[in-house]
């Protein structure tokens, strides 16, 4: 499912240009913000497919971001990035709308499989 | 249990979430360091398979992601080396400390946990170099709850946050200002009487005003020898 429209969300720029730009080379439309709040906008702004949040995030955090955002967008599909022992904040995420959670590191392969799968809901 | 025991059970507790709380902290950045290295290495990978005779890989493209790369190194061995120097702190109970490097590293294990709440935190340290003998581990830990209650005050950021130190006449006292008072609730009530055991236990006090924190300790132990 080519051309997917998907915004990556995390505070780690480096990490996200670097998704950004392995997605791009597989046939993703991606872009990526370093903000809660820049999220919040380019969602307002154009139109996504999957966003990809970071859980953990200086001011907005991602459960804020995705409460603001399933409210603005409840048919937005957002998949949450947490780190090891954060499994609660994967919970509440999912109670809270998300499709699904992915621990960082995260293998690009699954992190395309889950993306699809969200898409396709 | 009598109250001794309880007071060395709160420490210990106090001490164990002190001690967790950092490490989480350092080992999330590191993991982000591997993520990072993890992703320019598959980005190599891609574009390694993408390339064909008539699309080569452009030198400057491996040579920027290589720098990259290298970045992110010098950044995980910053943290690792951090992360060693706090867990030798409880190799001792009571070790001689060069104030200035002990501070220093307790405001930057903090300031990770000011960024997550858009907050500035500042250093404001002396020159020159003040040795006093006590736990390191006990003393960032007091520096922490400070710098923690005062990050409380506005979880939506817009505070700034100064840690300072000074000589006094039998020791040390180093304070922690908050531009906006941390919250009076019951959070901050449990901590603020944690921090009076605390410092009772290095031999110190704590003067607490709305927004400064003052940590008074003496030049040495009166009731331990500390290790060189």
């Amino acid at each position: 499912m080519d051309g997917l429209r998907v915004l990556l969300v995390d505070d780690e720029e480096e990490l996200v240009e670097t998704l950004v730009e392995r997605m791009q080379i597989r046939g993703f439309r991606a872009e990526a913000v370093t903000r809660g709040i820049d999220a919040i906008t380019r969602i307002r702004e154009s139109e996504f497919d999957v966003v990809v949040l970071d859980v953990k995030m200086p001011g907005l955090d991602g459960m804020e971001v995705i409460a603001q955002l399933k409210n603005d967008r409840p048919e937005l599909q957002v998949i949450l990035l947490t780190g090891h022992g954060s499994s609660e904040d994967a919970a509440r995420g999912i109670k809270a709308g998300a499709f699904d959670y992915l621990i960082k590191p995260v293998d690009i392969e699954e992190l395309i499989e889950i993306i699809n799968r969200a898409a396709a809901r | 249990m009598n109250n001794q025991e309880q007071n060395s059970r709160l420490l210990r507790e106090g001490g164990q979430a002190f001690f967790g709380a950092v490490t989480a902290s350092l080992s999330h950045e590191i993991n982000n360091v591997m993520a990072i290295i993890g992703e320019l290495s598959g980005l190599l990978g891609d574009l390694t398979a993408g390339a064909a005779p008539d699309r080569p890989l452009k030198p400057e493209r491996i040579t920027s992601i290589a720098c990259r790369v290298t970045d992110q190194v010098t950044r995980g061995k910053r943290l690792v080396k951090r992360l060693n120097r706090f867990a030798h702190t409880v190799d001792h109970p009571v070790a001689s400390l060069k104030l200035g490097e002990t501070m220093e590293l307790i405001t930057t294990i903090c300031r990770r946990f000011a960024d997550l709440v858009k907050a500035e935190l500042q250093a404001d340290f002396p020159d020159g170099e003040l040795v006093i003998e006590n736990s390191a581990f006990g003393l960032m830990q007091a520096v922490h709850l400070c710098i923690e209650r005062s990050l409380a005050a506005a979880p939506d950021g817009g505070n700034r946050v100064t840690a300072s130190f000074a000589a006094t006449d039998d020791g040390c006292r180093i304070t922690v200002t908050s531009e906006l008072p941390p919250p009076e609730d019951e959070r901050t009530t449990e901590r603020l009487a944690y921090l009076d055991l605390l410092m009772a236990e290095l031999g110190g006090r704590a003067d607490v005003t709305p927004q400064r924190f003052t940590l008074f300790l003496p030049r040495a132990r009166a009731d331990r020898q500390a290790i060189v």
